[in-house]
This record gives structure tokens, sequence and C-alpha cells, in this order.
């Protein structure tokens, strides 16, 4: 366990005024990105991660961190104001956000999301700085063979549960698996497909691949499918009634239980490798709506929804960083992009972390703790201002985030090459959406790749070539037996929605 | 008989692999007997395992997704400008391409408002080249 002193002496080193800064600059760009659609915190992070090489460890987390849970607050206002959310696990808040904001409560249903994310958020903070500590310890136990059953377990559950289809989720996990293999064996050192290019003897550079496929990808494919209107008008209107523009202590006690539900299903879901934020927001959605004694008056502006998804879709953050933090498998897109960010700064996530590094996690732990505080404050303060602000035309923004990805990409990844590469994997991006294939499994299975093989190869050693002999090893065989199960449930829900006619 | 596009694409992965297991893995990962797992231990596992699926993607009932001719030509029309982009920043720098890649997207987006043009061809490489050079002092490619 860490010691006291150490965990002092990180929250010391968090609440500092030149952490304080980043992490409100990081709270101030998560939030007014997150407002944008078609940008959002994920890409936020992806392009910010080069930014950073020049910080020290700390503030360059945190920093990051701050956009993640600014994202899940500023995703919200598009959803509410135009029926468009700024991030996939915004369109929940919409349901309800919208009809209120059409009934002339806009400000109300903003302030109310603000609210509901940073109650969610602190939630799973204090989850996460409870549990994690201990699970590390656990972690520490497992060894080779144990890895590769979490990981297969990691992939199963990654590739079931996101998106409509096991076989697509399946081949988005192998083709990122197969995009790792790009470099030196990891055993041999021997260069593997580098087709004479030494410049991807180190793999594929992952800030490359992941602003490719999720930046990049996304905005050619946005301004693609503009049909000759360049603005982006989000107006804010109101009836003038005080009452409308707040959200009053009983309104928020109201929805206690909701945000507490919700915190849950988020924490939970969130500690999951794979199952994300728009899951997590839908579905405390649908448990609200069935525990209502009023459930028809959901989705018609019933600030009940609005509570439920925002709580939900924020505790799934601070939950993300549980398998990040004690194992080194990343939950989520925005988990890897912070786990690259660890490694650029010389920090290699997983069990260890707490035993070398504990001061930097419980300076990291405190800095969450800021971001919060920091994201209710200036949510409140910024909420006119953003709308202001992301009226700019998407030309000026689209334009602005290609130009900072090819620099930052250039920068972090060693020059034009590295850009190249992210190009190729912005098409290999743009073709796995349009059919349906998951480019979060892809880039979650890029990066664990290695990680994979090495388990596989220092397994096989282990058992001295013999893999009958993983019998021996019973909490592998309990993952993997888990793991199959998974599959098999997800077969069959797969199954029944085709006999339903619902895929 | 049109065939469904994850019939293609499962097609096309099943494909994948098996070019993969015998065309380029050969050609492109030595072999060496040292170690716990050949180097192409894990690759040819991989490639077969894209052959399954590939076939299992080809032989289930399906999707037609909807395909837009337009919204694809669009596509690779800013992919070739992108790469044009980069090939010129190659010889010429960021400094004096991106102002000229940014007005050619800028334009076929269809924004002709001269305001907005000037923040994205001069305002924005300005700030990038303050952030990059005079804050973070790196250097621009």
């Amino acid at each position: 366990m860490v010691d006291l002193d150490t965990i002092l002496a990180g929250l010391s080193d968090a609440f500092t005024l030149w952490n304080l800064c980043f992490v409100i600059f990081g709270v101030v760009l998560g939030q007014l990105v997150a407002a944008i659609p078609g940008i959002g915190p994920v890409m936020a992070i992806a392009i910010a991660i080069p930014f950073t090489f020049g910080l020290d460890p700390l503030p360059a987390i945190a920093f990051l961190v701050g956009v993640c849970k600014g994202g899940t607050v500023g995703g919200a206002i598009p959803a509410i104001l135009i029926n468009t959310p700024g991030t996939p696990d915004s369109a929940a808040t919409a349901l309800d956000g919208h009809p209120l904001a059409r009934q002339g409560k806009a400000l109300k249903a903003t302030k109310l999301a603000l609210f509901s994310s940073v109650t969610g958020d602190t939630f799973s903070d204090i989850v996460l700085i409870t549990v994690s500590a201990p699970l590390a310890i656990l972690a520490l136990r497992m060894g080779p063979v144990e890895v590769f059953a979490l990981m297969v377990f990691a992939f199963a559950v990654i590739s079931g549960l996101v998106g409509k289809s096991l076989i697509k989720g399946a081949i988005a996990a192998a083709l990122g698996l197969l995009a790792a293999m790009i470099g030196a064996d990891p055993e041999n050192a021997s260069p593997r497909l580098i087709f004479g290019h030494f410049e991807l003897f180190d793999g594929l550079p992952l800030p490359a691949v992941a602003l490719g496929m999720l930046a990049i990808s996304e905005i050619v494919t946005r301004l693609a499918r503009n049909k000759g209107i360049s603005d982006a008008a989000i107006k804010l209107s109101d009836d003038g009634d005080p009452a409308n523009q707040r959200v009053s202590w009983a309104e928020y006690w109201s929805c206690r239980y909701t945000m507490l539900r919700g915190a849950v299903i988020g924490t939970l879901l969130g500690a999951t490798p794979g199952i994300g934020s728009t899951a997590a927001a839908f579905m405390s959605y649908s448990s609200t709506k069935a525990a209502s004694k009023d459930p028809d008056s959901f989705g018609k502006g019933n600030i009940q929804g609005v509570a439920a998804t925002e709580s939900a879709n924020s505790a799934v953050v601070g939950a993300n960083l549980i398998p990040l933090l004690t194992l080194g498998i990343p939950g989520s897109v925005s988990a890897a992009l912070l786990i690259s960010a660890f490694m650029i700064h010389g920090i290699q996530p997983g069990p260890m972390l707490f035993k070398e590094q504990g001061r930097l996690i419980y300076g990291l732990f405190g800095a969450m703790i800021m971001a919060n505080f920091l994201n209710l404050w200036i949510g409140q303060i910024g909420l006119r201002l953003w709308i202001k602000v992301i009226s700019a035309p998407q030309s000026f923004i689209y334009i602005s985030a290609i130009m900072l990805c090819i620099v930052g990409v250039s920068m972090a990844a060693g020059g034009l090459f590295s850009v190249t590469v992210m190009l190729l994997f912005a098409m290999l991006g743009y073709i796995m959406n349009r059919y349906e294939f998951s480019i979060v499994i892809f880039i979650i299975s890029f990066f664990l790749g290695p990680r994979f093989e090495i388990s596989i190869a220092q397994s096989t050693s282990l058992m001295s070539g013999d893999w009958t002999k993983i019998l021996e090893y019973p909490i592998a065989v309990a993952l993997l037996v888990i793991s199959v199960l998974v599959l098999f449930l997800i077969l069959r829900r797969s199954a029944h929605r085709v006999s339903q006619g619902l895929i | 008989m049109i065939l469904e596009t994850d019939r293609i694409a499962g097609l096309i992965i099943a494909t994948l692999g098996l070019v993969l297991l015998f065309v380029v893995f050969p050609f492109a990962i030595e072999d060496m007997d040292d170690g716990s797992i050949k180097p192409d231990t894990l690759p040819n596992a991989i490639a077969a395992f894209l052959v399954v699926c590939g076939i299992l993607l080809a032989i289930k009932r399906g999707e037609q997704t909807k395909r837009d001719s337009r919204e694809l030509m669009l596509v690779l029309l800013y992919f070739a400008i992108i790469a044009a982009g980069l090939f010129a920043i190659s010889h010429f720098g960021f400094l004096i391409v991106s102002p000229f890649l940014a007005l050619a997207i800028m334009l076929i987006f269809g924004e002709r408002r001269p305001i907005w043009l000037a923040l994205g061809c001069v305002g924005m490489p300005a700030f990038i080249w303050f952030l990059v050079i005079q804050v973070l002092e790196r250097s621009l490619p």
C-alpha cells in the first residue's frame, strides 16, 4: 500500500498554482471542444498530447484529465440547444434536454446537466481513489498467464459490446492487433512488416494512428457531408422567466436518487473496458424511466432524464482510470490516449505504478478533485460564452483541427512520415466507419497488441510450451471461462435480436 | 445479383487474411527460432482469424450500407488535397503551404466570407507558429 507521506506529498504537488492553471486550461478546452459537434474531447486529447511534451508529467496529465472532465460537461450544450450531441454520450441527454430547451428552459437544462455531470464525476473519482490502490496490489499478484487471460477477457468484452455485430467487432480487434505487429518483434527485436521503412522499427506511432482514425477521418467525413452550409449556429433563447434560467436546490435534490443511480451505473460500466459512456448514459436513462412514477413524461422535458444521463456519462471518466492505473488496460479510447501520454513522459501504467510512482498518482487524484470543482465553476460562468464561441463556422473549426493534427503528429512522432501514416489511417478509419467496423475496438486492440504478445510469449515460456498446463492457473482459467460466457451471451442476444427483426 | 455490403466486406477481409498468410508474412517477417514464440506466430494467427471472420461475415445475413457516391468523391478529394499539401509541406515548409491548404479546403467546403477565410488561412497558421515556435520552442514541419 502507498504510505501516508506519499499520499500527502502527491496531493500537495497537485494543489499548486501551476497545476491549477493547467487544470483550468484543460477544463476550459474540454468544455469548449465538446460543445462543438464533430470535434469532441477525444479528438482534443489526441491533438493536445504532443503539445504537452515540454511539461512535467503531473501538469501534463492533469491538463489532459481536465480536458476529459470538461468534455463530459460541454457535450450536453449542443445536445440540449440544437438536438445535436457534441459527443456520442450526450445523445441520451438530448432526449429530454432538447424538449426542455424548446419550452424556454434551456438554461435550466444546461445547468442541471452541469450539476449532474459534476456529481457523477465526483462519485466515480471517490471510488477510483478508494479502490485503485488495493486493486493494484491484487493485480501485482497476477503473472503473465493471468495477464494473458485478462487480455482475452478484455478483447472478448470489447469486441462484443461495442457496436452491433460481434463478427465486425472481432475483425476490428484483429485489424488493430495486426497493426500492432508492425515494428520490432518484442522477443527477438527482428523487424516485422516494416517494408524497408526504418521509421517503423518502433512500430506505428500511436498519436498518428489515433489522430488519423479519430480526428482526420471524422473531419473529412463531416466536410464531405456538408450541404453547402458553412455555419454552426447555436442560439440560446429563453422566455425571461427567472425560474427557467436556474436550477433550484429543490429541483437538484429531487434528482438525488437518479444521479446516484446514474453514478453507480457509470462507475461500474466505466471500470469495465470497452463499454463506455454512451452505453452508461442510455442504461441510466432507461432504468430511471422504468423506475419513475411517470414514465410517459420522459422524452418530453423531464429533468430526471437529463440528470440520469449526465451523471452516468460523467461517472465513466473517473472509473475508466481504474483499469488504466491498476492493470494498464485502457477502458476507452480516451484512456488509451492517456496511457500514451503517460508513456511519453516515461511512465508505464499498470500495477507497479502505485509502487514506483505513488506520489504522481496521488498528485493526479488531487488534480482530478480540483478539476471537478473547476468544472462546476467554469461551467457556471462559461456557459453563455461557449455558445458565442462555438458559433464559429464549421469551415474554420475543421481546418484549424486539420492543421493542429498535422503539426501535433509531426512534433509527437518525428516528422512528416508520421503525418503520412496519420493520413493513411484516416482513410482506413473512414472505410471502417462507413462499413460499421468499430474504430474504438481497433485503437484499444492496437494499443494492447504488444503487451498481449509479450504475455503469450512469457506464458509459453512459463508453461514450457505446453498450454494444457494453463489448468494449473485457476484465475486464468476463470477469466477464460468468463470470456467464453460473455461471448456466448452476446451471440445469444444477437440471435434474439435477429429473430425479432431488430437487426 | 447485388451483393450485400457485408458480404463484400467479408470476402475482402478473408482475401486479405489469405494474402497476408501466404504472400506478405513470408516475405516481410524474418524466420527466427530463438524465443518462446516465433516472430510470425501471432501475425499468422491473426491472419487466420481474419480469414475465418471474413468468411463468417460473408455468409451471415448482413446489411446493405447506403451508398453515397457524392460523399465518397468528396472524401477522396479532401484526402487528395491533404496529401498534396503534405507533399508540398515536405518541400516548402508548413508556414508557406498551410495558407493555401486551408484556402483550398475552406473554398471547397463552401466558405466565402473574407473574414473567416482570412482567419483560417492566415490567423490559424500564425497562431500555430506562435504556439509551436515561441511558446513551446519546437520546430514546424
